[in-house]
This record gives C-alpha cells, structure tokens and sequence, in this order.
C-alpha cells in the first residue's frame, strides 16, 4: 500500500513550475528555486543543507533512510502592470526528488526532477488596428505553458565532518506558445499561431557540507550548465549561455529547539544576455539571492512535529522587463510540518507572501506549499 | 485503552494533514491570465495585421455561357415589355387517349370538363392587375422555336383563357377551368395524336414579368380532363374519371436575348453565364499569412437589371482544377458562399470568400479561382453585368466604358514574431 502511494506520487506530473510570474514572459522564464516545502517555510534559508530540496548535492549525506518527497504549490497572485490589475490563481507541483544512503557506504545517492525555467503565462490585451480604413477593436491572448526542467543525478560522499557531493543535471522540456486574436467585428475570423519550444542541456554541480563545531555548518555549492540549445517546432533556432551557480550557506544550531541559517547564491545571467539580444530579447542580468530564515522545534527529541520555520528572503530576477530595471522579488514565509505512521510519513506546509517588482509592473502572491514525504 | 486513544487520534490527525493537503493542491481551479503590456511583456513583439487589394490577372477573367438552356431550368420567364427581358412560355403536355380502359374493355368517354393550371413561383408584388393568358399553340413546338414563331401563334384567335390572379397571390397554383363550348378550344380530335401545346402570356398594370413551374422542377403546367365513362358500373370512380397530362416539353423565348458583352463580366440571364475570376495570391499572403477576412467585390457596369421583388442569389464556389468554362467546382459547402442579389442595385456587390481564399493557401493544387454562379440559372430575370480588368481604366486605360475590376480585398496577420529564449 505504501509502495503503491509512493509510485503514485512519483507519477503524478512534476514538470511544472513552483510559481508563474509576468516576470517569466521574457527570457527563459522564471527561475526556478529547486526547495523543499520544509526548506521553504524558511525562505529557503535551508536549502543548501537540505536532502529534500535540490540545491545542494552533498545535503544527501545528512539522510538515514530512503526518502522521497513531492512537492505542490497553490499561487495565488495579484499583477499590476500599465495595462491593467488582475487575480490570478495557479497549481504546480514543482519538485520531486527520490534519495537514500547506501548500506554500508558512507554514500547517498539521489534523483529529483525540478523546475528550472518556467515559463507558464497567459497575457491578454486589446487594441484597436485600422483595417479597411475603418477602426477594428482586437483582443490578443499569448499564452505559454511549460519551460525548463532539471533532472538530476546526486551522490553525497560523507567523512567526517565533511560531506561532499556531485550531480548531473539533465535540462529538458518544452515550451507550447500560442497566439490568438478575435476580432469584434465577427466578419472577421479569429486567428491562433502556435509554436513549440524544445530545450535540451546538461550541467554539474559540486557542493560541501563541513561542520563547524556543534553548532555551525557551512555549505557552499557551484554549479555550471553551459547552455541551452533551442529547437523551434523541431529546428535548431538558437543555443543560450546558462549562468555558473555559485552559492554559500550557513547554518546556526542556537540551541536545541532552535536552529538559524542564512544563504547567499549568485548565478552568472549576464552571461546569457548577448544570446538573448541577439532573438531580440530583453538580455538578461546576473541575479542575487539572499535568505535568512529559522526553525523552532518544540520537542528537541520529536524535531519534526510541528516545527516553527520562519524566514525572509530577498532575491533579483535575470530578466527584465523594462529596459535598465531589473525586477527583483522580497518574500517572508511561515512554516510547520509534522511526521505520521512511525515518521514514514510527512506533511510539510509552507506560506509565502511574495512582492515582485520592476518600475511600473508589480506582483504580490500568497504561495501556499504542501509537501510530502514518504519514507518506505 | 488509553495508549491506544492518543494512536487513534494521531492517525486522525495524519490523515487530516494529508487529506488538507491534497484538497488545497487539487482543490483549486486555475486562472493564469493576466493584462499584457505589450512590447514589455510580449515576446517576439505584436502581431501585424495588413490588407491588400488584387485584381484578376488581365484578361484572365472570362464569362461563359450556354450551361442551362431555356427550359431546363427551374422556372419559365413570362413578361410583358419588362425592360430586361419580353418574354413568352410554351408548354406541351402529354398525349392524352381517346379511350379508358375499365376492366377488360377499352371504352370512349365525353369530356365534362378541362383544367389547366400553373405554379406562379414569383411576381414583382408591387405590380397589380396581373393577367395571364393561356393560348392554344401547334403541339409541334420544339427546342427550334423562335420568339417570333411563338409570338405569331398568340393570337386572339387562339386563346384558351386568360386568369386574373388575385393581387394578394404572390405565389401558388392559380388555374383555369373549361366546360361547355369552351372545351373547344382544348379539343383534341378522335384520332389524333391528343398532344395539346399551350403559350402563355401576361399582361398588368405596368411591365412586369413572372416565372412559372417548369417540368424541370416538377411544378409545370397541368392538363386536367375530367371525363364521364359510358358503362353500366354505378361506382362513381368508374364513370367519372381524371385524365391528368403534365408537361413533357416547356420552354420560354425572348424577344431579344442578349449575348454577353466580352469587354464584361456578365452573370445569369437567359444564356445562363457565368464568371471565372482567377487572382495570383502574393507569396507573402500564399505562403504564411494567416487570412483573416477576404471579400470579393464587383463592380457593376449599372443598374442590375431583373424583376423587382424577385431577388437572385449570386453563388461563388472554389475551383478545383482549372479547366476554363468546365472548371469542376467545388461541392464542399465549407466553399460554397452565396448572397442575395437584388434587382436594379447599382452599388458594388461584396460577398466574403474568406474560406476559399484560405483553400487556395491551404491547398496548392487548387487554383487561386472562384467560379461565379447567378441562380436559379436560366430561371431568374436577372443578368448582372459587372466591370472586368477589360474595361478597368488603371489596367486597360483604353477602355471605352471604364467600369472597375473586381477586387479581391484580403486581410490577413503577419506570422507571429514567436520569441526564441
């Protein structure tokens, strides 16, 4: 029965994005994050040291058992652009990862399948075209559904104090684009294009977990992803540099009920900026990430039952929209989670409140994370 | 006991956990549209709609004729003195028999009394006093009948009968009932061949004109014989019987049938024409536009002439092959278009073609045609002549009456400009 929940999560489709965002229209999309629900109910603070999320490959090492984990994100969003304000609401299950120790070995090995680009995003508009020499008012929809995905392969090597760990990362997926325009006058007929996107690359990573003492970790990560090649309804079209991924973590056990941790990660988006003027895209800016977050256990013997986990997080966004503004997004979240059925089970929660902005544009959403894990 | 109390209400609590969480994951209903500013957040940019305006290529446009001869259509022309066309109707029934066959025997009968009746399909109902006259014609009249052949057998010495039809008839059976020293006029001698021919003619207030049933549609004339049988049977339906004769020929004859002028485009009229407009589609708009509105627009040379309040529906098919007069068309109603063509309209008539024009895209085998079509063919009064790239000042600046060329008035959308990451 277990085994039949767990092969039904893995099942279920994970290839989409944790949020969808106006600022995921330009560019490859929106970024991606690869945490946890338990890693974000502190803004992520956690991430690089956590096994369930999938930033940090030496995080496996901390794992006793195997463990699988599946992750969904209920957005709630309001836009504000020059245009108009809208309230949107989307469903995405952007991360599911599988990982266990080896018996014997001082080895874990594991495989997740994240959101790396997303591009999910509907855009409605209205004009009005002279036609005929008369005016004509028009209604366009773009929409985009799919993006980047990161298949990855991890080992955690642990000695010591010290975890190690490598990853191959497979960057996969598709794009569907359509564009579709009614006219008011129905003598005209209405119009829908499509295309189809296909991405196809490889990255690695190295990351290092080293225990400071009994209180302090530190866990730094770099990640390279070379590019992105672009097919357009099965053509070559274009190939875009991916950034290096290069990210710093610290980790403070205050006391037993409570523990702090911060993050920094910085990703090289610059250097896909020449690729994407040259497709007459916006270009792109190298992005910051910065998260501080804590976790209050209750019980020091029980620390997964009904955990406190607070963070804020402050991040820029690679691509934007608005020549010279790059859009940058501010978020605090609230946590908690609990373990069942002799901790083989979990249930993490997470709400985030996010403000995205970028002059004129702006975006405030309510992310609500659920996770769950299975330990068979 | 109690141990066992804090386990249930842990995996209630689990289960709970677990149940909210997929309700709050599964349980909402996307809505992922928001207002678009475009250029900012429109990858690739915005889509270009154009318009452009063709012409036939020169000299490629033609009228054909001949398709459906007088007769053979679905409705005979009567008028008188309409200035579109004068025209008279002929009908020849079917040979009646002297005798009735009533159980094994053949007998004579005596005629008690005759009907002739009509199908009126349509009348210019603005015009009152509407009389038609039915008259005894030679029962050899054939497809060589001319105007002036039939005319001269319209005399008053050959009428049968004349029938008013009621000014509040605009359509229907209107008929004419012989007995007595009437029937004479509808005699058929013992012996003969029993073929009565009929011509009809009208007359109203002011020209005007009709169309009546023909044999072709199944409404044509009727040649009623109501007979009274000489045998000792007291069965009412064997001493009284009907003798019913429809037409086995009809036809109707102008006075003065037009022949096409080449320099136009001329549709329907008593030579039944019809267009073929050809158009060379740009590569642009033939290879990647994504056509939005097409509309076929004819100019015509003036006036359409017809009858008043009997319009004709103008019909324009895609072609499939490019064979001139017997191009096949389509049968495809996805391809057919039709709009209705009112008399004396002198303004340009527009119908859309926005599907054909899009078969010509979709489908390079197809010619870049349209085969115009007026109906009924050969049935309606109408004959609108409309300007071709003969008489086009800007591509035949000779002609001597310039009337426009038809144009073909396309808008279409650019391909979107899809943005590659």
């Amino acid at each position: 029965m277990r085994r039949t929940f767990f092969l039904l999560l893995l099942a279920l489709p994970p290839a989409a994005a944790a949020q969808s965002s106006q600022f995921g229209a330009r560019g490859l999309g929106y970024p991606g994050r690869g945490v946890s629900t338990r890693s974000a109910g502190s803004a992520g603070a956690f991430g690089l040291f956590d096994a369930e999320s999938s930033l940090n490959p030496a995080a496996l090492g901390s794992l006793q058992t195997v463990t699988a984990g599946f992750t969904g994100v209920q957005g709630f969003r309001t836009v504000d652009n020059p245009i108009g304000s809208a309230s949107l609401r989307e469903s995405r299950f952007p991360l599911a990862t599988i990982a266990g120790p080896i018996r014997r070995l001082p080895l874990a090995l594991g495989v997740s399948y994240s959101l790396y680009a997303d591009r999910d995003f509907s855009l409605a508009s209205s004009d009005t075209l002279d036609l005929r020499g008369a005016p004509v008012p028009v209604f366009d929809t773009l929409s985009s559904r799919g993006g980047i995905s990161d298949l990855r392969v991890a080992a955690a090597y642990g000695r010591g104090r010290t975890t190690v760990g490598g990853s191959f990362h497979i960057l996969t997926g598709s794009n569907r684009l359509q564009s579709r325009r009614t006219f008011e006058d129905d003598s005209y007929l209405p119009v829908a294009q499509s295309a189809e996107l296909s991405y196809a690359g490889i990255g690695g990573s190295v990351g290092v977990i080293h225990r400071l003492g009994s209180r302090f970790s530190v866990a730094a990560i770099a990640r390279s992803d070379g590019h992105v090649s672009i097919d357009r309804d099965s053509t070559p079209v274009s190939r875009t540099d991916l950034p290096y991924t290069f990210g710093l973590g610290l980790l403070w056990q205050a006391s037993p009920k409570f523990a702090v941790a911060g993050q920094g990660i910085f990703r090289t988006w610059s250097g896909a900026n020449s690729d994407l003027l040259a497709e007459g895209g916006p270009g792109s800016d190298n992005t910051v990430e910065l998260a501080l977050g804590g976790e209050y256990v209750g019980d020091p013997k029980r620390p997964y039952r009904r955990p406190l986990r607070i963070g804020a997080r402050y991040a820029t966004l690679p691509f934007p929209v608005e020549a010279g503004v790059q859009p940058t997004e501010f978020a605090i979240s609230l946590g908690t989670g609990t373990r069942f059925a002799q901790q083989r089970g979990g249930v993490d929660l997470a709400l985030e409140h996010v403000w995205r902005s970028a002059g004129e544009f702006k975006e405030r959403s309510f992310l609500v994370a659920i996770g769950v894990s299975v330990r068979p | 006991m109690r141990a066992v109390g804090w386990r249930g209400r842990g995996a209630v609590c689990s289960t709970a956990w677990l149940l909210l969480a997929v309700a709050a994951i599964a349980g909402c209903q996307e809505k992922l549209t928001s207002p678009g500013e475009c250029p900012a957040l429109c990858p690739g940019g915005e889509v270009q709609a154009l318009d452009i305006v063709l012409r036939p290529i020169a000299g490629r446009d033609s009228t054909f004729s001949g398709y459906v001869n007088r007769g053979s259509g679905v409705a005979l022309l009567v008028s008188n003195g309409l200035a579109v066309s004068d025209n008279r109707a002929a009908y020849r029934f079917a040979s009646r028999p002297d005798s009735i066959v009533v159980g094994n025997d053949t007998v004579p009968y005596t005629i008690d009394s005759v009907a002739i009746a009509l199908d009126l399909v349509a009348r210019d109902t603005l015009v009152d006093g509407l009389k038609v006259y039915l008259y005894r014609v030679s029962e050899g009249i054939t497809d060589t009948l001319t105007f002036a052949g039939l005319e001269a057998q319209l005399t008053p010495a050959g009428i049968i009968d004349s029938i008013e039809v009621p000014d509040t008839l605009n359509s229907g059976a209107i008929r004419t009932v012989l007995t007595g020293v009437d029937l004479a006029k509808v005699d058929l001698p013992l012996g003969g061949s029993g073929v009565l021919a009929i011509g009809v003619a009208m007359a109203a207030d002011q020209p005007s004109g009709i169309r009546i049933g023909s044999a072709q549609a199944g409404n044509g004339a009727t040649f009623i014989t109501y007979v009274n049988v000489d045998v000792a049977d007291t069965t009412t339906s064997v001493r009284k019987q009907v003798l019913s004769r429809t037409a086995t020929f009809n036809t109707y004859l102008t006075r003065a049938a037009l022949i096409p002028d080449p320099a136009f485009l001329t549709l329907g009229g008593d030579s039944a024409s019809r267009v073929l407009l050809r158009f060379a589609l740009p590569p642009e708009v033939a290879e990647s536009a994504s056509i939005v509105r097409a509309t076929l627009e004819l100019i015509p040379r003036g006036p359409i002439p017809g009858l008043p309040t009997d319009p004709a529906v103008l019909v324009g098919r895609a072609v499939l092959a490019d064979l001139g007069a017997k191009s096949p068309v389509t049968i495809d109603p996805r391809f057919i278009v039709d709009d209705t063509l009112s008399a004396n309209r002198a303004d340009t008539v527009r119908m859309d073609v926005t599907r054909i024009v899009q078969l010509w895209q979709a489908a390079s085998e197809r010619p870049s045609a349209i085969f115009l079509t007026l109906l009924p063919e050969a049935a309606t009064f109408m004959r609108a002549e409309f300007g071709s790239t003969r008489t086009d000042p800007t591509i035949t600046p000779s002609a001597p009456e310039p009337v426009g060329a038809p144009r073909l008035r396309i808008t279409y959308q650019r391909p979107f400009p899809f943005e590659n990451p």
